[in-house]
């Protein structure tokens, strides 16, 4: 079983690799979430499978009593999907915004902080972060 | 065990952080609520950092086991040395920044969150600094990258919008593979907290896994802290947001990933460290040198301070890849320094800027008359970053390339006397042309320089001069930071009691 999931975790792996280099930020942002479900499952063979009773102290119990499963790559993991999901909606929230400030999502065109005339004339008081608004709406 | 007021002081750098930014949430719509529980926060936590520090430097490390669940099956906070040292300094510009924001930050920023977001930021780096466990540093990672991207773009301009795209994608791909380097680690050794880790690997032998889970936490963290060959994300992004962003970035967010490569490798790799001194060794002279060639070519000033600043971090991981306990000792004082003037360098191009209506440095001229003030600050500021006697610079490098001779590494050396030589030049000549040639016709010279704004600044950067003027105590602070990181016996004696 052990050697099935390392399997699946490795092709998923190739995916997320395969879409990150990709030219399209839409297919980047795929493969960071597939990377990341690719992690979930790593940290979860990592934690050892094994067909034995939950992690749940009965009553009239003090310990967990062994062979029980591993309960703490759950933990990890649930951390990592929350954290995933909430930087995932981040970074596509981005991506939305980029596509209508830019018109595309071409990584090899996104340019627009090495371009002088758009960067150097940045807010460093009110007054110059109202004209530059102006500016570039 | 560490007595209870103890461990509160230690767990405040974290929490009131925490606790400024959640109240200023709530009042997101109250600018002068969330301004005034955020400022409040930040004096509170350096005053525990100051406190933290004192009692760290008097009576050696304080560990918190956080519910009482002892190591290694709780999440731990330790302070020993250098995370105390770290979070004081991380404290101190904290504040600055803070009061720098609350006089230049624009209303619309506010309102969206500027100051939350800002604590939220400062709570992940102090929780990175403190924490004893690796999968713990991975989601204050994720702390201070959330926080950090939502600053990144709080001006929605189109700069920002690409920047932060740029920055968040390239930063989840470096958290994520540092995940999987946890994964893998705990799946190897059966164990997250780092004392107990690198207590573990004591016993296991070379084997090309560890090996290769240790290249993947170097790999990823190089990324976070923008070391040569992954660094290009970083003066793609620190020019674009307002000034107070950019000077909480270079002088905080940098060093929580180049503080976690010293971690990792000097304590969790503890007995394997071998396998990876010799990559970072040369990683740092690379990123030297790129950092002060880069710094060259630049003609806006932020992105100039960025290679400058990655520059910086090659100083920082030369003392780690040199690997004795006198160059860590000068790649920490470095660090110590960095983090002061660093921000406060930023905040200064700030004020520049606003004089001279640009950060474009083919727009700036003609300073020098109308404000002589500003360019002895950045002329001091030069002379402390780029490390020419008698400040700060100096100091740290003086001993870095002492002990990159003493360990006869003479490559090493003269990289990092050749960077500051760089960085010298690129500042040099950025000096003269805002300074001292005539005002291109197209500069805009009406604004005017608002002295109150300028105080955190100076302030910032007395702190910097005066760390070099008088180095004595931060060289003795620096060794022995360096000594604690590198007591791994005594740190795990500390955090995991006498049960092992």
């Amino acid at each position: 079983m052990e050697t099935l999931l390392a399997l699946l975790v490795g092709l998923l792996v190739a995916v997320a690799t395969f879409l990150i280099l990709s030219p399209s930020i839409f297919r980047l942002l795929l493969g960071i979430g597939v990377l990341g479900n690719a992690v979930n499952l790593m940290i979860f063979t990592g934690g050892r499978l094994t067909p034995v009773t939950p992690p749940i102290i009965h009553e009239g119990e003090t310990a967990l009593i062994a062979p029980y499963a591993n309960p703490l790559p759950q933990a990890l993991i649930l951390t990592a999907i929350v954290i995933g999901f909430a930087f995932f909606a981040y970074a596509l929230m981005t991506a939305v915004r980029a596509s209508r400030d830019f018109g595309h999502l071409d990584a090899r065109r996104l340019d627009a902080a090495e371009r002088p005339e758009l960067v150097s004339a940045e807010p460093a008081d009110i007054e110059s972060f109202r004209a530059r608004k102006e500016m570039h709406r | 065990m560490t007595p209870i007021f103890w461990q509160w002081v230690l767990a405040a750098p974290i929490v009131l952080p925490l606790a400024g930014g959640a109240i200023g949430f709530l009042a997101i719509r109250r600018v002068g609520i969330a301004q005034g529980a955020t400022l409040l926060a930040s004096v509170g936590t350096l005053l525990a950092a100051i406190l933290l520090f004192g009692e760290v430097r008097q009576s050696g490390a304080l560990v918190m086991q956080a519910s009482r669940w002892d190591a290694p099956f709780g999440i731990t906070l330790v302070a020993d040395g250098l995370s105390a040292l770290l979070v004081m300094l991380a404290a101190a510009v904290g504040l600055g920044v803070q009061l720098h924001a609350m006089r230049t930050v624009d209303q619309e920023e506010r309102r969206f969150g500027f100051f939350p977001l800002f604590h939220l930021l400062l709570a992940g780096a102090n929780g990175a600094f403190l924490t004893g466990d690796v999968f713990n540093l991975y989601v204050w990672f994720e702390v201070t990258l959330i926080a950090g991207v939502g600053l990144l773009a709080l001006g929605q301009s189109k700069p920002q919008v690409d920047a932060t795209l740029k920055y968040v994608a390239i930063n989840l791909v470096g958290t994520t593979i540092y995940l999987i380097a946890t994964g893998l680690l705990y799946g190897a050794t059966g164990s997250l907290n780092m004392a107990d880790i690198s207590a573990r690997l004591l016993t296991e032998p070379d084997s090309g896994t560890l090996g290769a889970i240790g290249l993947l936490f170097v790999f990823s963290l190089a990324l976070k802290s923008a070391a040569f060959p992954l660094f290009f994300w970083l003066p793609a992004a620190y020019h674009t947001p307002s000034v107070a962003v950019s000077a909480v970035f270079a002088g905080i967010v940098t060093k929580v990933g180049a503080y976690a490569l010293l971690r990792v490798v000097v304590l969790v790799f503890s007995p394997k460290a071998e396998m990876f001194v010799d990559v970072i060794l040369w990683v740092a002279i690379l990123t030297l040198l790129v950092g002060g060639i880069g710094a060259l070519v630049q003609r806006d000033l932020r992105r100039l301070l960025s290679y400058a600043l990655v520059a910086g971090i090659g100083y920082i991981l030369l003392g780690l890849g040199i690997g004795t306990a006198e160059s860590l000792g000068g790649g920490i004082f470095y660090a110590a320094h960095h983090i002061v003037l660093m921000t406060a360098f930023f905040l200064l191009a700030g004020h520049v800027a606003m004089v001279a209506g640009s950060f474009s440095l083919d727009r700036m001229g003609g300073l020098l008359d109308r404000q002589a003030f500003l360019a002895i600050l950045f002329f001091v500021a030069i002379v402390a970053l780029s490390g020419l006697p008698p400040l700060g610079g100096f100091w740290a490098k003086a001993w870095l390339v002492k002990a990159a001779l003493a360990a006869g590494s003479w490559f090493a050396a003269g990289a990092a006397l050749l960077s500051g030589l760089l960085v010298l030049v690129a500042l040099g000549q950025a000096w003269a042309m805002i300074f001292w040639r005539k005002a291109p016709a197209s500069a805009d010279t009406s604004a005017a320089l608002r002295l109150p704004s300028l105080a955190p600044t100076v302030a910032l950067l007395i702190l910097a001069i005066a760390m070099g003027l008088h180095p004595e105590p931060w060289l003795d602070i620096s060794a022995r930071a360096a000594g604690a990181l590198l007591d791994v016996e005594g740190y795990q004696a500390t955090v995991l009691g006498g049960r092992r």
